[in-house]
């Protein structure tokens, strides 16, 4: 399990621009983003045997998400808190009025990405106000939907003011920030 | 209506170990095979409802999790079931008291997760039925529905057009002066959805097919070779 001082060393690095080598978890999404859209195109080799929920996972996930934009960059750049701020993300998918993110999970809890800044993030920033969250453990496959109404973008806008507030007070983290990631 | 739907999932439990003794463990309870018959036959239920043009509620008690020190609400449901069948679910709110209102929210918060597909207030009042009639479910979210349903389609078939109207002058433009009347006519289009990004990919694509780039410089189309001069 992660701890605190593992977070902070991670956001740390994240500041200072550091390549981290992907971790296991980081490695099975990208295994389960790439087989989704592998489908899509028509290429997926199913895995069969013990793996096939897995492959009914992936068709599963396939037919939410086919024929949809992959890998859409979002951006908006916005006054928060005192800062002007580009905000900035990339969508797996974006299907007509939805954005679709491809996770997975070792375990699932109904709810478990109520309290993710990503999705009113993503939302504000597409100008799109609908969002999924596809989520397979590689035996199941569970949707998570928001829609972006204006307490959820007003907690969102908060907790970017939030983090950035704390970045600038603190001169741990306001270095490396100010030489990475301030536009001049 | 179904209340509850915790004892909706173990009646269904029951009767599935009932017509197939595989389906149950042994000790009263669900096999894996039986949670994945569970799965099918709620779906069967949803089907059943959607063929007779008929809405489903549910109504669940709540079970408290902690994680850390925030205290999380979900629904009262056997085994991992609830997540499954939450799934299927258009909606899904939260009853509670706010003093001395009753009320329902279809916003998700840190409390617990909900769904609000048709964007109503986040927090609803719910009339006292035995003053107002037993009619809140039918005026607030049925109706809602049923226009949010009118809304989607009309606007699905905006898209469509804008969509068909946009990629016919983009398939017939030619040269990069065609190419930038066609990039004013995206721009200027109504946006609907991923219109305009669907629009762009499409012209992008166009524009590589005629061996054409995009000088950002200058804000127009340019054929390759005067591109690379």
């Amino acid at each position: 399990m992660q701890s605190d001082a593992d977070d902070i060393a991670i956001f740390l690095e994240t500041l200072n621009r550091v390549e981290r080598a992907p971790s296991e978890a980081v490695l099975a999404g990208r295994q389960f983003e790439n087989d989704v859209f592998t489908y899509c195109d028509g290429r997926y080799e199913a895995r069969g045997g013990k793996q096939s929920l897995y492959d009914e996972c992936v068709v599963e996930a396939a037919e939410q998400v086919r024929g949809g934009l992959r890998q859409e960059r979002l951006y908006r750049e916005a006054r928060i808190g005192g800062f002007d701020v580009l905000l900035y993300g990339r969508a797996d998918v974006i299907r007509r009025g939805r954005i679709y993110n491809l996770k997975k999970s070792r375990s699932y809890e109904i709810g478990k990405y109520t309290g993710s800044i990503q999705h009113p993030l993503y939302m504000w920033a597409a100008g799109i106000d609908s969002f999924r969250y596809i989520v397979s453990d590689g035996r199941s496959l569970w949707f998570e939907d928001y829609h972006l109404d204006d307490p959820m973008r007003e907690q969102m806008v908060g907790e970017v003011a939030a983090m950035l507030t704390s970045i600038f007070g603190s001169p741990v983290l306001r270095e490396p920030y100010v030489a990475h990631w301030v536009a001049l | 209506m179904f209340d509850t739907l915790g004892k909706l999932v173990d009646r269904i439990g029951d009767y599935l170990i009932v017509e197939n003794p595989k389906n149950g463990n042994g000790k009263g309870s669900l096999s894996m095979p039986g949670w994945g018959a569970l799965k099918v036959e709620f779906h069967k239920l949803l089907k059943l409802a959607q063929s007779k043009n008929k809405h489903l509620i549910f109504v669940a008690h709540e079970r408290e999790e902690r994680d850390g020190e925030i205290r999380i609400v979900r629904p009262d449901v056997s085994g991992s079931s609830g997540k499954d069948l939450v799934k299927d679910l258009d909606f899904l709110g939260y009853m509670e008291m706010r003093g001395n209102k009753r009320t329902i929210s279809f916003s998700p918060c840190e409390k617990y997760y909900a769904k609000n597909s048709l964007r109503l207030p986040p927090v609803i009042d719910v009339p006292d039925t035995a003053e107002k009639g037993n009619t809140f479910i039918r005026d607030v979210i049925i109706r809602a529905t049923l226009e949010r349903l009118n809304q989607d389609a009309a606007e699905a078939r905006r898209y469509e057009e804008l969509l068909a109207e946009l990629a016919a002058q983009i398939d017939a433009a030619a040269s990069p002066v065609e190419l930038d009347e066609a990039l004013r006519s995206v721009q200027g289009a109504e946006a609907i959805w991923d219109s305009q990004r669907v629009a762009k990919h499409r012209l992008q694509d166009r524009a590589r097919a005629l061996n054409i780039s995009y000088d950002r410089a200058a804000g127009r189309f340019v054929a390759a070779a005067a591109a690379a001069e």
